[in-house]
């Protein structure tokens, strides 16, 4: 087949330049920010000045735009975002994001893993009751913030990256109580299954229905638990795996606190449909299908004795362990501005209580 | 030798920590501990990635800080002459974090819960400045 002559000079051209429109360079649209350096290195509190550390009441676009960038017609939508600023701030959530990053560690090398050493059976497989169970209730932990993460908004973007950096430590928790409980011959045992208390923190239909549940109640509930750990703790290794994982649940508790307390302060309408939510998690928690299977109470009572077989004082460390739990979340509570709600706590949790101090 | 308590017991572990990059490998920690020995107070203040001050301070201002630690001056000899023996790793029974869980009123105090929760956050730092005591010789200024 013969080719035009024509079309064949027009391919021996070489390319020519396209015209330069240079339409998206408006020097009047450049803040000229220049943001400095402090102690903490180039944080995001540093880079948020000016326009850009403008976070608006309410996100009113559907497209990647990052906040500080200039719009463009034509864009496509992506997600439906929580528009709400008061739905989803924490004051805390640049620092807290930041912490987390600086302050991330490896299950594979930072652990001293050689320390882990042959130990009584009964010890042992109580050991791997409670990390079976602590696999399973990170995976939740990871799932329930990830499943808000596509419905946060460039313009919030402070709080997608505190998300992602919960979703990261909450994956490590999942991998080092699994490592544990396969390293030392004796592995994972009975699954807990998704009890109705995280079965509940998953079917979160707000997300300060999810923060006030996982981070407020659950995650300080399991903060306390790993602090305990250090006590139950049979070797170096065991000791730095509950202290590391302490740290980070201590942050993602924070964010939670701070939600609450913005949440309370810019929608105290809010209030009573908190309680509601609060009402119902505490019963659930307090379910017998809940706090997970006979098993892991039974392999907390095991540990806390020390592996003596003096169940009865397993139990009382368990009940000095509940105790602070309760009145943890009390105190958390009164300092995010929710401390009305000791008159209608679960009784449960309740009788735990200490006496107000003032 | 350092006396315990003491500023420059304090000022000693400081310049320890700081000196060899140990606390910067950490991550950043933004607190202010107080520690209580008896009716000696101290505050201790970790900025970034350096323990940035120690003074002494007054009981009264011990509300100031994030969190004080408070205990007889037998207990906390326990805890530094077990960190000393084990060469920084203390036993499961004397670590911050259990002496905090067994002490029937806590160790680390404070009336805001969420300062509190800074020692929490914050607690492999912490652990580590007490286990740097390990390098230096201690003297305690009420001996157990």
């Amino acid at each position: 087949m013969a080719i035009d002559q024509a079309v064949i000079d027009e391919l021996r051209k070489e390319p020519g330049m396209p015209d330069i429109d240079l339409s998206w360079l408006r020097e009047e649209d450049a803040p000229g920010i220049v943001a400095k350096m402090g102690k903490r290195g180039l944080t995001l509190d540093q880079i948020n000045t000016g326009v850009y550390g403008e976070v608006p009441e309410t996100a009113t676009h559907g497209t990647t735009r990052s906040r500080g960038s200039i719009p463009r017609a034509g864009v496509l939508r992506t997600a439906y975002f929580v528009p709400e600023k008061s739905d989803i701030w924490a004051d805390n959530a640049t620092l807290i994001y930041e912490e987390a990053a600086q302050r991330q560690w490896s299950s594979a090398t930072d652990i001293p893993w050689e320390t882990v050493q042959p130990l009584p059976d009964i010890v042992e497989e109580a050991i791997c009751q409670i990390c079976t169970f602590l696999t399973e209730v990170e995976f939740i932990a990871g799932d329930a913030p990830g499943q808000w993460l596509k419905q946060i908004s460039p313009d919030h973007y402070e709080v997608a990256l505190y998300l992602i950096s919960q979703v990261m430590d909450e994956a490590r928790h999942l991998d080092v109580f699994r490592k544990r409980a396969l390293v030392n011959g004796c592995g994972l045992l009975e699954a807990a299954g998704a009890t109705r208390g995280l079965r509940n923190v998953l079917d979160s239909k707000d997300f300060t229905e999810m923060s006030a549940l996982m981070h407020v109640l659950a995650e300080g509930f399991v903060q306390t638990m790993f602090r305990t750990g250090e006590f139950i703790a049979q070797n170096e290794a065991e000791k730095m795996i509950f202290r590391l994982c302490a740290q980070d649940e201590s942050r993602h508790v924070g964010f939670g606190v701070m939600h609450l307390r913005y949440v309370l302060e810019h929608a105290p309408e809010r209030r009573e449909e908190i309680h509601h939510y609060l009402d119902r998690a505490e019963q659930l928690f307090g379910h017998p299908t809940d706090g997970g299977s006979s098993g892991l109470q039974e392999a907390l009572l095991i540990t806390m004795s020390g592996g003596t077989g003096d169940l009865d004082k397993g139990a009382e460390i368990a009940m000095a362990l509940n105790k602070k739990q309760a009145n943890e979340y009390m105190h958390r509570l009164e300092v995010a501005g929710l401390g009305d709600r000791r008159e209608r706590m679960n009784p449960a949790f309740g009788m735990l209580l200490d006496p107000p101090k003032n | 030798m350092a006396k315990f308590p003491s500023v420059e017991w304090f000022e000693a572990i400081k310049d320890l920590v700081n000196g060899d990059d140990r606390l910067r490998k950490l991550g950043t920690c933004d607190a202010i501990m107080g520690v209580k020995v008896e009716d000696k107070a101290f505050e201790i203040t970790f900025e970034a990635f350096d323990c940035a001050g120690v003074r002494e301070i007054s009981e009264a201002d011990l509300g100031n800080t994030d969190f004080y630690l408070e205990a007889s001056a037998e207990a906390w000899q326990e805890m530094l002459e077990n960190i000393s023996q084990s060469g920084g790793k203390p036993d499961r029974q004397l670590t911050l974090n259990t002496i905090d869980f067994l002490a029937p009123e806590g160790f680390a105090k404070s009336d805001d819960q969420s300062r509190k929760d800074s020692f929490y956050r914050y607690g492999q730092t912490f652990q580590m400045f007490f286990n740097a005591s390990a390098e230096i010789k201690t003297e305690f200024a009420v001996p157990a």
